[in-house]
């Protein structure tokens, strides 16, 4: 789905879920800044999307121009729609403080996986899965 | 019910064409834009509907000029290239100066007002604000919002558009909620070309009819 409100929210749970992650460990790191910098370091989809959330990138809808050659590997939506824009899509990108772009969806699929390979042991007291309830929530 | 025709344009361009013609006195008349597929089966039978309602309606082959009598029932992507190849010639201008021809043929009828999908959508919007001989305009998922969001449509318009569109963005349909209050605009549940009964899994009979009924209201009480 081609909506900026939509692509921040899933940004906000991928970054929401990393902090879990830290509550979640055994062995915490000293501080969650920190286990958050180790994981932007391992993983740099998490790096972009930390950035996105807090302000450091920005994320926009912008039309980018599709090469022929490139042609065969759009969905018919976007086909249709660019045969009539100049042989344009409508993408949201991700513009990181230097300029570079990143197409959001690509980050955000490679952060969730990014997140399902991170490595830690549940608390040995819990027995709930892998992310016990936070204060405030029921149990 | 309908019949392959020809049009003459004003710079003399013969296109082909669509023509489905009511029973009976007509109640106005429909100038139908295509998707990008050229006068395709799909986009036929939506003329034919739309001359059981009751208006004369004209179908113009809006890529003729890029590639002489293009129609496809292909949606696949192994020629996305080879029409977009063939797409570079296609011209907005000389894209308006059919759509004139198409206005007069259908004019004979009465009033006349126009309706397209995807590309069909844009060009409604588009000849709402430029072209004359119009009375109301019905879009379904123009793309491209922001190269026609300046443009004012002169006549009463409505567009409708699908929540899960790959190729437009929902803010962009927002945005041009925001900036013509004067239009009716309407967001379904559904992807881009959701009304294309001919693309099952793109097709959302619900949102499609829900939409279609509005534009049959909408042209009632414009046209006639």
């Amino acid at each position: 789905m081609l909506s900026r409100r939509k692509a921040m929210l899933a940004a906000h749970l991928v970054d929401a879920y990393a902090d879990r992650l830290f509550t979640a460990r055994a062995e915490p790191a000293a501080d969650v800044l920190e286990f958050r910098a180790g994981l932007a370091t391992a993983h740099p989809a998490l790096a972009t999307v930390f950035d996105l959330v807090a302000g450091r990138a920005e994320l926009v809808t912008e039309a980018v121009e599709v090469p022929l050659a490139d042609y065969g590997k759009l969905g018919v939506e976007d086909f249709m729609v660019s045969l009539y824009n100049g042989h344009t899509v409508q993408r949201l990108r991700i513009v990181e403080p230097d300029g570079a772009r990143q197409d959001v969806h690509q980050v955000l699929v490679a952060a969730v996986a990014a997140l399902g390979l991170v490595n830690f042991a549940p608390p040995s007291t819990g027995s709930a899965g892998p992310l016990p309830p936070q204060a405030g929530e029921d149990s | 019910m309908g019949e392959r025709i020809k049009l003459t344009a004003s710079d003399g361009f013969v296109l082909n064409a669509y023509r489905a013609v009511p029973e009976g006195k007509p109640r106005g008349g429909v100038v139908l834009i295509q998707e990008v597929w050229g006068l395709s089966n799909w986009v036929r039978a939506v003329a034919d509907r739309w001359a059981r309602h009751g208006y004369l309606t004209i179908a113009p082959a809006m890529f003729d000029r890029a590639e002489y009598g293009f129609e496809s029932e292909n949606y696949g992507a192994d020629h996305f290239a080879l029409v977009g190849e063939l797409m570079k010639k296609f011209s907005m201008d000389t894209a308006m100066t059919d759509v004139e021809a198409a206005i007069a043929a259908a004019s004979e009828a009465g009033k006349v007002g126009i309706t397209g999908y995807c590309f069909g959508g844009r060009i409604s919007w588009i000849a709402a604000s430029k072209l004359g001989g119009l009375s109301a305009a019905s879009g379904y998922y123009g793309g491209g919002v922001p190269n026609y969001i300046e443009l004012t449509p002169k006549v009463p318009i409505e567009m409708h558009y699908g929540d899960k569109d790959q190729g437009i963005p929902l803010e962009q349909v927002e945005q041009l909620k925001a900036r013509h209050p004067e239009a009716d605009i309407y967001v379904y549940s559904g992807d881009h070309g959701f009304c294309n009964s001919d693309r099952p899994d793109k097709f959302d009979e619900a949102s499609c009819t829900k939409a279609s009924v509005r534009s049959l209201e909408f042209f009632h009480k414009h046209l006639g």
